[in-house]
């Protein structure tokens, strides 16, 4: 016993010891960056903007996206001289994909005196820290597609993805202009951007003359779906409504397909499924299959314009960077940087978190996501407008007819 | 000696950060939880990889309760009730499980409770609940990370000196038989049904007071937060130092945690290349666990004192060498397509006669 005691002693002496060499090492920047502003004495001392994203974990490939947009952001504001002089420090955390991490991140940001702080993807650590942040009094720009961040809204929180009730509104009208008046609605019980769609569906169709004729749920993880496909398609349903992400949607997808009903009947996605981890492993099955989509992913389509010109800022050095197309998640990052960017430039030269938000409440801005006006009451800051109904053909994004006769009241 | 640690990691909080204080707090969580499961796992010989679900359970019951008006405090003493209960039901048929069965029911149960959770709206679905108030009494409410980092030291010291206590006492005696040879604790009169689900429940119960203060401390809870990388971290924790160790689990609870937090940051440091923090939180990580476990299968701090034991002129304490049953069917899943080996005149070797 007391062998074992003596060792463990010297083992948590060992531990404390470093722990508290770690604690006033981050105790130190603390103090040096309470005001959150540069230090007085120095011109160019760099300002401090805070990423919390899932760089590892389940959702490490959105983390990815959101980390290579925000990098690009900062590049970008960097070559051209920052932001009244100074230069912008991009901290980024990790959350593992997990709320407790997430909580930890944003306490060591505020520690270290981040200036704003551009939250996770992942819905539950937008969740968890929100309304910390909210207490704090730092301003979160959040990238999480979750409609209870700004419903209520908060003064110091403010969201970059479309809310679902945008989503919802602009496929309304899409079903309207096509003369589609019954739908069957399916979506994914575990998740709170496609529960909150599916409720967002419910509230606006019958507005739009659309009815829901039949509704089916299933969770992340299913694997099956053909008694929800036989569900809707023994029902009358002109088109089937699907919320979902990650596997099941492409599981759904070929389900659907096989099971003959796209002669007669309309599939159409959500935003989430924009990406080419939907339509590579889907295949031919995803051929005529309509979603919602921010306006970057048919940007080669689009007729010169503004929101042309500021896709490209992002694309352009994404392909030479990266190669490809940029991600949903690495517009959204980039977006919100540059939301952050511009009141920065508004809050100069103090920097503080009240200015900052100050000039966020007012915000007027086009980026790749679309022109945002933040105002007091509304944190979302899209219209319909920024977003786009687009189909799959062969494996790439196309805009619906529909959505081409629109072009006229591009976002700018 | 101890006094002096006791003293030390109470006035540690003063200095630390508000990111290391809730990285102490954690630390602190983890440990009661993972005394429980060192008692589990070391002591009664069970094999845990859902503990985690007592956590859960217990941040469930503290969270729904006081969401629907009940006393922050009542709902916290209700919560390892609540767990150790859903422990002590379960355990019936469970129990009766052993090594790798028995560890994957416990995973498996783990996997249904959060389903459960996920399909009932009253337990807050999918989406689990945010503004989950602050521990209180009446106006009164535990605002400060300070005040929950010393709330946490007390509940592990308390829980400590009760294990501690337990394990010298005649129960805990018994209890060691029970980890060796059920059979032999058997005819010597120990009842071992009872045992295991006594201990079984009071690691549920360490757990979900444990759950509980973390509920209350984050203020959000949802599936998410309670994944199956918790329950393994865990296994780690009490694997790391010692199994049936008290001092191991907290000193495995406070390295494990200090350990992925270092991780984390290394990985996310200026500079560093984007694959970095999928390296060092996979690859590090998992390599510890291995090494652990294929070469110092019955904890660091028994290998050490074995290796300080072979030194010339030391003497070697023939129970150290003894290897718990769950790290032994741990190891052997390790080993198993490795070639026996026999010695040179055809007899078999020490190692193949252990493991018959």
């Amino acid at each position: 016993m007391h062998s074992r005691a003596g060792a463990g002693l010297a083992a948590v002496v060992a531990l404390v010891t470093a722990a508290a060499a770690c604690s006033s090492g981050s105790g130190n920047k603390a103090a040096q960056a309470t005001t959150s502003s540069p230090s007085a004495g120095s011109s160019s001392a760099p300002i401090k903007v805070g990423l919390i994203a899932p760089l590892t974990g389940a959702f490490a490939p959105l983390g990815q996206g959101d980390e290579q947009g925000a990098d690009i952001a900062v590049s970008q504001i960097n070559q051209s001289g920052g932001i009244d002089g100074h230069k912008v420090d991009l901290i980024i955390k990790d959350d593992k994909t997990e709320p407790t991490q997430s909580v930890i991140d944003f306490q060591a940001l505020l520690g270290q005196g981040v200036t704003a702080i551009l939250g996770s993807s992942v819905s539950d650590s937008a969740r968890a820290v929100a309304p910390k942040a909210e207490e704090a009094g730092m301003p979160y720009i959040s990238l999480s597609p979750v409609d209870q961040t700004v419903n209520p809204v908060e003064p110091y929180v403010f969201l970059v993805p479309a809310t679902t009730p945008t989503y919802t509104t602009r496929l309304m009208q899409w079903f309207h202009a096509k003369g589609i008046t019954r739908i069957a609605v399916g979506y994914d019980n575990t998740d709170i951007y496609t529960t909150n769609g599916y409720h967002s569906t419910l509230n606006e169709a019958k507005g739009y003359g659309v009815s829901v004729v039949d509704t089916e749920v299933f969770q992340t993880s299913t694997t099956n779906f053909s008694t929800i496909v036989s569900h809707v398609g023994a029902s009358r349903a002109q088109a089937f409504l699907v919320w979902s992400t990650g596997p099941a949607s492409v599981i759904l997808t070929k389900t659907f397909a096989a099971a003959g009903l796209a002669t007669r009947m309309k599939l159409v996605m959500t935003t989430s499924d924009a990406t080419t981890l939907y339509t590579q492993p889907a295949g031919s099955a995803a051929n005529g299959v309509v979603m919602t989509a921010a306006l970057g992913v048919i940007a080669s389509a689009l007729p010169p314009s503004p929101i042309k010109s500021e896709i490209g800022m992002l694309a352009g050095p994404f392909a030479a960077k990266y190669g490809g197309e940029p991600s949903e998640f690495a517009a959204d990052a980039y977006s919100g940087a540059e939301i952050v960017f511009a009141a920065l430039k508004e809050a100069a030269p103090g920097f503080s978190h009240s200015a900052i938000q100050a000039a966020l409440n007012h915000l007027s801005l086009l980026t790749p996501d679309g022109k945002y006006n933040y105002t007091p009451s509304d944190h979302s800051g899209l219209t319909p407008d920024d977003v786009a109904v687009i189909v799959v053909e062969n494996g790439a994004f196309q805009p619906t007819a529909w959505e081409k006769s629109q072009f006229a009241t591009l976002p700018s | 000696m101890i006094l002096l640690l006791a003293a030390a990691s109470f006035l540690l909080p003063l200095w630390l950060s508000s990111a290391n204080l809730t990285v102490y707090i954690l630390l602190g969580l983890y440990a009661v939880t993972a005394i429980g499961l060192s008692l589990l796992m070391g002591l009664a010989g069970q094999v845990s990889l859902g503990q985690a679900v007592f956590f859960a359970i217990g941040a469930y019951t503290a969270a729904v309760l006081s969401l629907h008006g009940l006393s922050t405090v009542v709902a916290l003493v209700l919560a390892p009730l609540l767990a150790a209960a859903v422990a002590a039901v379960v355990g019936v048929p469970i129990l009766r499980l052993r090594g790798h069965h028995l560890a994957f029911a416990t995973l498996a149960f783990q996997l249904i409770v959060l389903s459960v959770i996920t399909n009932t709206p009253f337990l807050g679905g999918g989406l689990g609940f945010t503004a989950v108030p602050g521990l209180g009494i009446g106006k009164a409410t535990l605002s400060s990370s300070l005040g929950y980092a010393w709330l946490t030291w007390g509940l592990t010291v308390v829980v400590m000196v009760v294990t501690l206590n337990l394990i010298r006492s005649r129960p805990g005696r018994a209890l060691r038989a029970l980890a060796t040879s059920e059979a032999a604790a058997e005819s010597v009169g120990v009842p071992v049904v009872r045992y295991k689900l006594a201990v079984f429940a009071l690691s549920a119960a360490y757990a979900g007071v444990a759950g509980g203060i973390y509920v209350f401390f984050i203020g959000y809870a949802s599936p998410g937060s309670f994944p199956v990388e918790l329950s393994v971290e865990l296994v780690v924790m009490v694997v790391i130092f010692g199994l049936g160790s008290v001092w191991g689990a907290l000193f495995g609870a406070a390295g494990i945690s200090v350990l992925m937090q270092v991780l984390n940051q290394v990985g996310t440091l200026h500079g560093m290349p984007q694959y970095m923090p999928t390296l060092l939180s996979y690859a590090a990580y998992g390599l510890i666990l291995v090494v652990i476990v294929m070469f110092l299968p019955a904890g660091v701090l028994p290998g050490l004192r074995r290796l300080w034991a072979r030194r010339p002129g030391g003497r070697e304490d023939p129970m150290s060498r003894q290897i718990a049953p769950p790290i032994a069917s741990l190891r052997s899943l390790l080993r198993s397509t490795r070639p026996k080996t026999t010695r040179a005149d055809g007899t078999p070797s020490p190692e193949q006669t252990r493991r018959q």
